[in-house]
């Protein structure tokens, strides 16, 4: 045979197999690296203006400058995520099953300086009872000590209160509408006790308190430009002030909320009503007050109008006189904002407010309001007479934080006899903690 | 000379140089479009990536708006496209609807190659993690899957709307599991005596039985090992195939458009999961979506906030202009109302705006959306026809028909809405075929009726464009390489030019590339 012969089915065999692989190379997909696909011989090309060269570097040294801020808030973020600080901090001060917890406090206050404590809290889950107690120390407080207690007993809810409170920097502004009134600061000395009792149906709630309630007072050395009340009062015209005093106050209380919802009202209202009388060492006192609050929500949802107005008296019931830190007081985040915290006091107070509030995400709302009070010794001077005389009035507006059921926390604004900032969280509750904050 | 005369020399350098290259336009090989990403290359076993709630949202929500506010990141166009301005199919997408024919069978079938799960289930461990409960049960032929439940508040919301984006993802080409919407009785149910409490615990904390039978969703679960979900921003480290930062990937930053358009809020690293597909060392990462059951509105319904797919969860904007206002500004999801449905979510074509839609945590990739991006997507969006949403809808087996017919009617509304805002942003040319000396086209929007006129500009011509969307541009004869720039002129006025890159040589004329 000859080689051409036997060559050629080889030859045909290989041009055969080329072909095929030419087919297959030719149907396989187009593959390019993740990326590489695009197939630019020269992909195109921008070249930046000098101004908008020099806006991009100015820019980035701006956005360097705030990631340089921010740095450590992301930073917070990341360690208390690796770390589970706050899980582990809980451990660290509860037991296992979450009802004893020992853990310490601090706290600031630009006016007295840094406040530290520690607090104990006993919770029984299934009784529904509950014991605190709290020990603080630091800015005016020279020492504090509180044990809280409470239970459900057969439907009535019980709670207890036991405070002793050593202060060294109490502001007082004298009495009355006065705003010559020197502001001059005081030391006191306190126990509190305090019981309640109370039932709860529906919209309606009912109570019952007893509180003893026993101070000192003395001068305190002058801070921050404010002098000591006995360098600048005539201590001895301030009923109770030398003497101290010491009383025991009953008073029955009631509430009827119809508010749709406690934290994120949009309409109903609310009203309060207490009333009793107090005396042991002193003159005895009738003591008693209002408070009506109303949503309504006019036009669009979530823009709520409230409007309150709370009054509050004692009463001497012979005609004595009643110790000026039993006395009504306005002033603060729950009575006419835009004053000092016990800015006004005398035996009668009233204060009216108008808030609006409106959307600025699901849980936090923005407000405005006015506020307007008086304090007064009489009602005549209060309504009769002179009605129209010595009202102190606010403006303001802030942000609230919320939940359906409960406020957060609110950061007001406000403007009165000076710009006031206040942080709390309910402000349509004049009464809340009073024989705390009286 | 000072250190402060040579940086200012030095800067001025820069600057001079910087800017004085001429602008150039870009020039693309001649050659077949890329198919197929060649993103399968073995690597090592990537480690878990682990979600972190708490940074996450910190950064998402609160930072990186405030910064970038002040740096906003430079536009860029997306890189995981074709000569073509396509995707090519890679282990994040694989193109179906608007590429080839997808029949309602297929697209109501979607990722599923083994038919619906099959009672008993026999559960071996509580679901992990995610807010809803569930468990992971393996059903009669032993396949595993991840069971959920409905809320008690809205029965058969997040089971329906959990397997109809699943669906409706799938279609338009991205990887998700092989999702189900299964109804079983107590006793098909084996539990062991330890997971009898949860189970109970889990069943009791749902939608209540109907009939007798529990309705859930059964999600396949993947084979693979799961090595968490992908970064929002960059690229994976320890996956060499991952090239492209994701915020520069059409694949996900044209997601926005589809999660507008299924009112998919919840978008956020989580509800994605990179899968380690082979032996240890020879395996590639695929990249899935997953959870899909606050979509269709249920995240308003669920969590009662209607500002949901408005506003991100925080939102400088809104929170700002909220505030200013002093709530004078009705904020447009206010007027929404609920369905009469409690399968259905706040989901509706009233008030939806594409281009103002936001997910609840800002997802990078969606902030990077160009017209390019945008106009991909919604043309995919487009084919979505009222067959195939019908055939998808069905698998959610929702109970009453009127609620079937009401999510299908306004999907299709909510495309078209779709349609408007994006088609037109860029010049809606597609599906090129040179044909007798032209090059012939389809207009899309006119295709789907997005607009009813047009006529397209190619220098001083102007072509009539079909009703149904075709025209042809005229080529040139010359040989050479030649870059077209035609334009449509609308009632609304003249979109962008579009560059059409063609060679013309012996062998005829060819579309080798396209800038939008």
């Amino acid at each position: 045979m000859k080689p051409a012969r036997l060559l050629a089915p080889l030859v045909a065999a290989a041009v055969a197999v080329a072909a095929l692989a030419a087919d297959a190379a030719l149907a396989a997909p187009v593959t390019a690296p993740d990326g590489a696909a695009r197939g630019y011989e020269t992909p195109p090309h921008h070249p930046p203006t000098p101004a908008g060269l020099v806006l991009r570097g100015a820019r980035k040294g701006a956005g360097l400058v705030l990631r340089a801020l921010v740095w450590p808030l992301r930073a917070t973020a990341r360690v208390e995520s690796r770390y589970q600080l706050r899980r582990r901090g809980h451990a660290l001060f509860w037991n296992d099953a979450d009802t004893i917890g020992v853990f310490p406090s601090a706290s600031y206050a630009t006016s007295g300086g840094p406040r530290i404590g520690a607090r104990a809290v006993v919770l029984d889950p299934r009784g529904g009872g509950w014991l605190t107690l709290a020990a603080d120390t630091g800015s005016i407080v020279k020492r504090s000590l509180q044990l809280r207690a409470g239970a459900p007993l057969g439907g009535i809810a019980i709670a207890a209160r036991l405070r002793y409170d050593d202060h060294e920097g109490l502001m007082y502004h004298g009495i009355g509408n006065d705003a010559g009134n020197v502001e001059a600061r005081f030391a006191q000395q306190r126990m509190l006790g305090v019981l309640q009792a109370g039932v709860e149906r529906g919209p309606l709630r009912v109570g019952l308190a007893g509180i003893y309630d026993e101070r000192t007072f003395g001068g305190a050395p002058p801070r921050g430009g404010v002098p000591d009340l006995t360098m600048a009062y005539d201590a001895g015209a301030i009923p109770g002030f030398v003497g101290g005093s010491r009383n025991l106050e009953l008073t029955a209380g009631a509430e009827l909320d119809r508010r749709d919802r406690r934290g994120a009202t949009s309409r109903g209202g609310v009203a309060r009503v207490f009333g009793g009388a107090g005396a042991l060492t002193g003159d005895p006192y009738a003591h008693y007050g209002v408070e009506l609050a109303y949503h309504v929500t006019p036009f669009w949802p979530d823009r709520v109008i409230g409007a309150r107005v709370a009054l509050e008296g004692v009463e001497p019931l012979d005609g004595g006189e009643v110790a000026f830190t039993d006395l009504p007081r306005l002033g603060g985040g729950r009575r006419l904002r835009g004053y000092a915290s016990g800015r006004f006091r005398d035996r009668l107070a009233t204060v009216g407010t108008l808030e609006y509030r409106y959307p600025v995400h699901a849980r936090v709302s923005g407000e405005l309001f006015v506020e307007a009070g008086k304090v007064a010794p009489t009602y005549d001077a209060l309504a009769g007479d002179g009605l129209g005389d010595h009202w102190h009035t606010s403006v303001g507006g802030g942000l609230l934080y919320h939940t359906p059921s409960r406020i957060g926390l609110r950061l007001d604004i406000a403007y009165g006899d000076g710009l006031q900032l206040f942080i709390g969280t309910d402000v349509l509750d004049a009464f809340r903690d009073r024989e705390h904050e009286l | 000379m000072s250190i402060f005369t040579r940086l200012l020399a030095l800067g001025t350098a820069t600057l001079v140089l910087g800017c004085a290259a001429a602008p150039r336009p870009a020039r693309f090989h001649d050659r077949p479009p890329v198919e197929r990403s060649d993103d399968r290359r073995p690597i090592a076993r990537p480690a878990e990536r682990v979600f972190d709630p708490l940074p996450y949202m910190t950064d998402a929500l609160v930072f990186d708006p405030i910064v970038r506010a002040i740096d906003p990141p430079r536009r860029r166009p997306a890189e995981d496209t074709n000569a073509l301005d396509e995707v090519p199919a890679s282990t994040w997408f694989e193109d179906r609807i608007g590429a080839r024919a997808v029949s309602p069978a297929e697209a109501a079938r979607g990722p599923d190659t083994l038919g619906p799960p099959v009672a008993p289930f026999t559960v071996t461990r509580p679901k992990r993690g995610g807010g809803n409960p569930g468990f992971i049960a393996a059903d009669a032929r032993g396949v595993r899957y991840l069971i959920k439940f409905d809320t008690a508040a809205n029965p058969e919301q997040q089971t329906g709307a959990n397997v109809v984006v699943n669906r409706v993802l799938w279609t338009a080409g991205y990887h998700v599991p092989a999702d189900h919407v299964v109804t079983f009785r107590r006793d098909q149910l084996r539990v062991s005596g330890e997971l009898r409490a949860a189970v109970d615990a889990i069943l009791a904390s749902g939608a209540p039985p109907r009939g007798g039978r529990y309705r859930a969703t059964a999600s396949q679960l993947l084979g693979g090992s799961p090595r968490g979900g992908w970064p929002r921003t960059g690229t994976r480290v320890d996956d060499p195939n991952d090239r492209v930062p994701h915020e520069r990937r059409r694949t996900l930053r044209g997601l926005r458009v589809f999660a507008a358009w299924l009112g998919h809020t919840d978008m956020k690293e989580d509800n994605t999961l990179d899968l380690y597909v082979g032996e240890p060392g020879r395996g590639h990462l695929m990249h899935y979506l997953v959870d899909f059951g606050e979509a269709l509105g249920g995240h308003q319904s669920e969590k009662g906030q209607l500002q949901v797919g408005w506003e991100h969860g925080w939102d400088w904007g809104a929170q700002l202009r909220g505030a200013v206002s002093f709530g004078l500004w009705k904020r447009p999801w206010e007027g929404q109302r609920p369905t009469p449905w409690p399968s259905i979510g706040h989901f509706a074509v009233t008030h939806f705006d594409p281009r103002g839609w936001r997910e609840r945590y800002p997802y990078e990739p969606f902030r990077h959306l160009d017209r390019a991006d945008a106009y991909w997507a919604a043309r995919r969006v487009m084919a979505f026809d009222r067959p195939i949403l019908e055939a998808i809808v069905a698998e959610a087996r929702f109970t009453e028909p009127a609620a079937a017919a009401y999510l299908v009617d306004t999907l299709l509304a909510r495309r078209d809405a779709i349609g408007a805002a994006y088609l037109d942003g860029v010049t809606p040319l597609d599906h090129f075929a040179v044909r007798g000396g032209a090059l012939c086209a389809i207009d899309v929007a006119r295709r789907h009726r997005v607009r009813d006129h047009g006529t397209l500009l190619l220098g001083d011509r102007r072509l009539a464009i079909a009703a149904d969307g075709a025209v042809c541009l005229p080529l040139p004869r010359d040989h050479g390489y030649h870059v077209l720039a035609p334009r449509i002129r609308t009632a609304r006025g003249t979109t962008p030019p579009l560059q059409l890159h063609v060679v013309v040589d012996g062998a005829g004329a060819r579309l080798v590339g396209l800038v939008r």
